[in-house]
């Protein structure tokens, strides 16, 4: 074999060598900088999770406060204030008898003043929101957007479980970013919620019979995610479908 | 290397592919409506060819040298185009972003093989199919880079240990990368007065096929399915 042969064969072996390293090298490269790439993405979800919860923990917490500053002012105070009408008239009155009826308004008005009071001091120590259940909150919503808007929105609600003021708040959010979607960007005349607490699972389904989109080609607008968030959040899975034309439909499925 | 020497390689090559046909197929069962349990049947197929069938010929002839032309048409015809054909298949079902580039490869190592035949094609000359081999060589380096590639440029590279096809493009590189070079330098190599280096194409061979083979099972047991 020549000198030139066996010199060429060895430059060979020597830059598949060196070419080899090299991949290796770069594979490792590659292999650390998505791993760190990784590893702050999970991080970030877990922050951006941690901080999810703790808004809509302060946002149930905003909306007990709401509702029991309205339940203080529209029905114990204007008790308070008819308890003391009556106590003022007292001095005026001489007559026995109407003495006797308007003590009697005042202790009944008394007693029902404290069983608010205790009503309202156990909504703020108990994790059940007593004030509103997730069916009432769901068909709120719905006459208001029917009265409010051109939209027609059909609320079937059979689930009477008592669940926690977050797990209440979360799908409530979550039916909510559905139909500000519909309202906002699926050009739809008709909403349809479905509520149903059936085997120990909830199930709540929302479509549209709007305009829809392309899930192969869905753009993950903020509405959206929130949805997928807010699901996961609790335990629960969401399932997305909709087509060109054809509506809009979610299907919100959690264990109880 | 002496007679003895090339003996155990065989044997231990021998011993990876039954091993490897036998992992393969345990686990066809598990790879319902998965392309990949056809790696299966092909592994299967790789050892009935290689170590069973060729032997077929020796019952139809004791002469050497027609035992040769047999052996070559076997290889020629059958076993290397089946080999090249179905791993640029498999790849073709793995890589969605690289499937035109893998169709015109193997159209284009289809028509070199096409050409060879027709060169040899009445010769009377028994000839291993070079060219198309080499160029089948070179087409199986390439759809292994193209999966190293799309795994560097994608999270899965993170979990790369849980992939097949890694253990499959490893065992694919290292087997061509140095067979191609030696296979391509054979004449040089057979000149040489140095019996380690006449002899390195015999030396390497079955080591680097154990190895290939060794790695076909490790992406059964190690690989999960995405």
């Amino acid at each position: 074999m020549e000198e030139t042969e066996y010199i060429t064969i060895i430059v060979i072996f020597t830059l598949i060598v060196i070419v080899a390293i090299s991949g290796i090298m770069i594979f490792l490269f590659q292999y650390r900088k998505r791993k760190i790439i990784h590893l702050t993405e999970i991080e970030l979800i877990e922050n951006q999770h941690k901080i999810d919860l703790l808004n809509a923990q302060v946002e149930v917490q905003k909306e007990t406060m709401t509702e029991i500053g309205k339940e203080l002012h529209d029905n114990l105070g204007q008790k308070v204030t008819l308890a003391s009408i009556y106590l003022q008239q007292i001095p005026i009155k001489s007559d026995l008898g109407s003495l006797k009826d308007d003590s009697e308004k005042v202790n009944i008005l008394l007693n029902e003043i404290l069983s608010e009071m205790r009503r309202l001091s156990k909504s703020l120590v108990s994790d059940t929101l007593e004030l509103k259940n997730l069916g009432e909150m769901i068909q709120n919503e719905a006459k208001r957007i029917t009265q409010y808007t051109d939209v027609n929105v059909n609320a079937d609600i059979q689930c009477d479980d008592s669940l926690s003021s977050l797990v209440n708040n979360t799908i409530f959010r979550i039916f909510q970013e559905f139909s500000q979607n519909s309202l906002k960007h699926g050009k739809c005349k008709n909403i349809g919620v479905v509520l149903r607490c059936e085997n120990n699972e909830l199930h709540l389904q929302c479509n549209d019979d709007g305009i829809g989109f392309e899930t192969t080609d869905m753009v993950k607008g903020i509405g959206l995610t929130n949805m997928n968030r807010r699901a996961i959040e609790i335990g629960g899975t969401l399932d997305i479908k909709s087509q060109n034309k054809k509506g809009t439909q979610i299907d919100f499925k959690l264990n109880l | 290397m002496n007679k003895t020497e090339s003996m155990d390689s065989e044997f231990i090559y021998s011993l990876v592919l039954h091993i490897t046909a036998v992992v393969a197929m345990l686990n066809y069962f598990n790879l319902k409506n998965d392309y990949y349990r056809n790696f299966s049947i092909y592994l299967l197929i790789i050892l009935l060819l290689d170590r069973y069938i060729r032997y077929f010929y020796r019952l139809l002839t004791d002469d050497q040298q027609i035992m040769g032309v047999y052996s070559s048409y076997y290889y020629n015809y059958l076993v290397i185009p089946f080999e090249f054909l179905f791993i640029s298949w498999l790849f073709f079902k793995k890589l969605d972003r690289f499937k035109n580039l893998i169709q015109v490869g193997t159209f284009i190592y289809l028509i070199i093989w096409l050409i060879e035949i027709y060169n040899r094609f009445g010769t009377g000359h028994i000839y291993f199919f070079t060219y198309s081999y080499q160029i089948g060589s070179l087409w199986m380096l390439i759809i292994a880079l193209t999966y190293f590639i799309d795994i560097m440029q994608s999270n899965r590279i993170i979990d790369f240990h849980k992939e097949r096809f890694f253990y499959v493009s490893l065992g694919i590189i290292i087997f061509y990368v140095f067979t191609l070079p030696i296979h391509v330098f054979m004449e040089v190599l057979k000149k040489s007065e140095d019996d380690l280096v006449r002899n390195l194409p015999n030396i390497l061979s079955f080591p680097l096929n154990s190895i290939m083979y060794s790695l076909f099972a490790a992406s059964f047991i190690w690989g999960k399915r995405n």
